[in-house]
């Protein structure tokens, strides 16, 4: 075997090993639901109905959110202010926040009680009906996709530098020239990577839809396969259901991965942008309504939460400390395996012939039903779970479904890279070991430590998985927070909600700062 | 890194704090729901008592809600680990029936629970609690609240109800079970009128009723129960049930034993205590619901309550077999 042969042979045996040790619970389910008859679904009029209503919302929900998060991202991008550890740690805390919390937040906003209602009220004696209508959907799916908009696309764009603009300005090009076929393709790679997280976030979305929708007609594909599963107890047609879900979710994943690489335009310098381009009046009263738009939902919330504070006092001391250690070790702990695994694979596959197939494998666990998700790790893990080992299954689950974002995230970030700084580094530094203390990691850092931030506050807010695993002493605070509710207290639960919040935001911010001390160049 | 080596020791003692030895026999192994082994749930009050008691070791493995625990039960048939099922409805029970995995026995007891609340005489599934479903309203917000079950399309509600999903709920699904057994043949109209008068339809219970309090809206399905809840434990009496004349719908919750279990005598003696005074006497104010043996005495809150005159029920075979077209119809009236 020839040594380019050896190495290409150990680089698909690791890819490998990490496919089975993370995902092959995932692949049994697909092995068993792969096996069904699908037919009795194909033709049932609820499949097809959930399905378009399903792939409407999230289409739409995608583009508004783009529309609205970019020129953030693009400000963000080239902003150095003081604040930006702040911002970028409280856009993490979407990834983390619990869907009532949205709701609830949305209604004190919004809602047929809210001060705004009461003024329109006032003025024309007639409510306005802001929430349970189809919009109202849209709005919470921006709403929590344009804060992960802004800061998985910032971060990309800070990375990539003006030089070839400069040189097609230089060599007498138009202005739209250069930016149609220089910026745009620039700046398209991230700007994918995040739809798909997107996307792959309002298609799986259920409790928003039905709730803020207001009616049962606004179900989607997982509603679907709840009332197979746990009404009708058929769960063969579940999994069928689950099964199309993951094939629909992987066909719109497929388009969008070609579209890249018939487009993408790798810069040769990545450069880092210092000059700060001017804030016109119209842009800066696009900023405001923006922050507007993502922290009065929060600002209303606590105030509310205060004022109902007096009734929260006796279940915080028993209650918090434990599953709080237990939903921040698993966070921490699955946020650096995802991560690292993340780092690991897109490093392994790159160059391989079949690179692309594997990003294919590596989308299945965003694209696959989180009730299923959690049924097939409790089915595999269930032996342990009774002995004690529950938190080591949590972790695992947890990496298993947030390694696809930090590996979207890594993976993007080295598709920018060009070529001849491959070459240019094993040129230099034949030693692998010397080349990624010295090149690639520096180089990566900072989509690094996004996608920890990203996979972390991700983890720290699951909950339809968790839940299946969770039980007796093992506990995480979305559950807590989830029980809490289902026994009247209210008050108590956007209490804790409100804490666990606090003191995520504190670690984003503290790795923010960790992360950009030392930013390489 | 002094925070995070911090938070690393500090869930490093929780790990410590979640393994737990569970090779020491003999050991009862109960499937239940989540709001079960809560700290406010009955765990903590009864089963260390039954511990001792039986000089065993009950290991409670918590599995989200009743149609989450058939889920399992279905996925796991004979290799099931369980020795009791706890938190199965009257609405499972055709489902449960025809898993065939419960084994009959009459318990101590026995007597002391009403006969209209004990559905399966062949005792394969012993009620615990019971409660019935309603329509629970502010009352400082709702002047006017429904008299009737019908009262509920009146105009004067307009987007003033909040319902939840029967496909995922237990009190949605006991709300359109409701409606079927009091109109029947009429019940998609009815929906199609209340459909202007809800707000919105929300997937459980937890999220209906964290809106209720909020004051989205004046009226919520919940229990006739849910009042107790706020006398006891916020001091008001503003969160009231409205009683119909016409009858409530029931949800009775149920145990059973499952007939692979190793321990059948340690299964029978848990059943036993499950309907004994002591273990009956936390129900009201642990699950909000009552307890099936009548000789308990309720706290004062749940005797100011108004009880419903007539319990409404289906019956379970027909149920399973007109389920599928019910959900149905519910959609296409709510479209």
């Amino acid at each position: 075997m020839a040594p380019g042969n050896a190495i290409t042979f150990v680089k698909r045996a690791s890819v490998l090993g990490i496919i089975i040790v993370l995902f092959h619970p995932i692949i049994l389910f697909v092995i068993r639901a792969g096996g069904l008859d699908l037919t009795d679904i194909l033709i049932s009029s609820a499949f097809w109905k959930a399905l378009w209503f399903t792939l409407y919302q999230a289409t739409l929900s995608l583009l508004l959110s783009l529309l609205i998060g970019l020129p953030g991202a693009l400000w963000l991008s080239q902003y150095r202010g003081k604040l930006k550890p702040y911002i970028h740690a409280f856009l993490t805390i979407f990834l983390m926040l619990p869907v009532i919390f949205v709701i609830l937040g949305f209604i004190s906003l919004f809602g047929e009680e809210s001060l705004i209602n009461k003024f329109i009220f006032l003025i024309s004696g007639e409510k306005l009906h802001i929430l349970y209508s189809f919009p109202a959907i849209l709005i919470a799916h921006i709403f929590y996709n344009v804060p992960l908009v802004i800061k998985i696309v910032s971060r990309a764009w800070e990375e990539t530098g003006k030089t070839e603009e400069q040189a097609a300005l230089l060599l007498g090009a138009s202005r739209l020239k250069i930016f149609t076929s220089i910026t745009l393709p620039k700046l398209l790679p991230p700007t994918i990577a995040v739809s798909l997280i997107v996307f792959a976030f309002c298609y799986m979305s259920f409790a928003i839809p039905l709730i803020l929708g207001g009616s049962p007609s606004f179900s989607t594909l997982e509603v679907l396969i709840y009332e197979k599963a746990r009404l009708e107890l058929n769960l063969k047609f579940a999994m069928g259901l689950a099964l199309l879900e993951l094939l629909v979710s992987l066909l719109f994943f497929w388009t969008c991965t070609r579209f890249i690489h018939k487009y993408t335009f790798i810069p040769s310098h990545p450069s880092k942008v210092v000059a700060r381009s001017k804030v016109s009046v119209s842009f800066k009263i696009y900023l405001f309504f923006i922050s507007l738009f993502l922290i009065l939902p929060f600002i209303t919330l606590i105030a509310e939460t205060i004022l109902g504070l007096s009734s929260t006092g006796s279940i915080l001391k028993t209650t918090l400390i434990h599953p709080l250690s237990v939903s921040l070790l698993v966070a921490l702990s699955s946020g650096i395996v995802a991560t690292s695994l993340g780092l690991l694979s897109s490093l392994l596959i790159r160059n391989l012939p079949e690179e692309r197939m594997y990003d294919l494998i590596f989308f299945i666990p965003m694209g696959i039903s989180s009730l299923f998700l959690g049924i097939c790790y409790l089915i595999s893990y269930q032996k342990f779970i009774l002995h004690g080992w529950g938190i080591m299954v949590l972790i695992v689950l947890h990496s298993a479904i947030n390694f696809p974002f930090a590996y979207r995230i890594i993976r993007g970030s080295i598709a920018k890279l060009s070529p001849q700084i491959w070459q240019a580094a094993e040129h230099f530094a034949p030693k692998s070991g010397i080349r990624l203390r010295y090149v690639t990691f520096p180089l990566l850092k900072t989509s690094v430590i996004n996608a920890f931030l990203i996979t972390m506050a991700l983890s720290l807010g699951e909950f339809n998985a968790t839940m299946m695993v969770a039980g007796g002493r093992l506990k995480t605070i979305p559950i807590i927070i989830y029980e809490l509710l289902g026994s009247y207290r209210l008050e108590s639960a956007l209490f804790i909600g409100l804490v666990y919040t606090l003191i995520a935001f504190f670690i984003f911010y503290f790795v923010e700062r960790r992360g950009s001390y030392v930013t390489p160049s | 890194m002094k925070v995070l080596k911090f938070l690393f020791i500090l869930a490093l003692f929780s790990i410590a704090g979640c393994t737990r030895r569970t090779s020491e026999p003999p050991m009862l192994t109960i499937y239940t729901y989540d709001s079960f082994s809560t700290e406010w749930g009955l765990e903590p009050v009864v089963i260390p008592p039954f511990e001792d008691i039986c000089k065993c070791e009950v290991q409670v493995v918590t599995v989200g809600d009743g149609g989450a625990i058939l889920n399992r039960l279905v996925i796991e048939g004979k290799e099931t680990r369980a020795d009791i099922i706890l938190g199965l409805d009257n609405n499972l029970a055709a489902r449960a029936f025809e898993l065939d995995i419960f084994e009959p026995y009459k318990p101590k007891y026995f007597e002391t629970v009403p006969e209209e609340i004990w559905f399966d005489p062949s005792n394969r599934l012993i009620p615990f609690d019971y409660g019935y479903f309603s329509v629970v309203y502010d009352s400082e917000k709702l002047r006017t609240p429904p008299k009737h079950f019908t009262d509920l399309t009146s105009a004067e509600y307009k987007r003033r109800l909040i319902v939840e999903d029967p496909r995922s709920s237990t009190p949605g699904l006991g709300f359109l079970l409701w409606s079927i057994k009091l109109l029947e043949n009429r019940h998609e109209d009815f929906w199609q009128k209340l459909k202007a008068n809800i707000l919105t339809v929300t997937p459980g219970w937890d999220s209906a009723y964290a809106m209720f309090k909020k004051g989205e809206a004046p009226m919520v399905i919940s229990y006739t129960t849910s009042p107790a809840y706020h006398i006891i434990n916020e001091n008001t009496d503003r969160y009231k049930a409205a009683i119909f004349p016409e009858g409530h719908y029931i949800q009775i919750e149920v145990a059973g034993i499952v007939k692979y279990t190793k321990n059948k005598n340690l299964a029978q003696s848990f059943i036993d205590y499950m309907l004994s005074p002591q273990f009956q006497k936390e129900i009201p104010t642990k699950n909000y619901m009552y307890p099936a043996n009548k000789d308990v005495e309720l706290p004062e809150a749940f005797k100011s309550l108004p009880k419903p005159k007539k319990m409404l029920i289906i019956k379970e075979d027909i149920l399973s077999k007109k389920l599928a077209k019910w959900i149905n119809g519910w959609r296409q009236a709510m479209q």
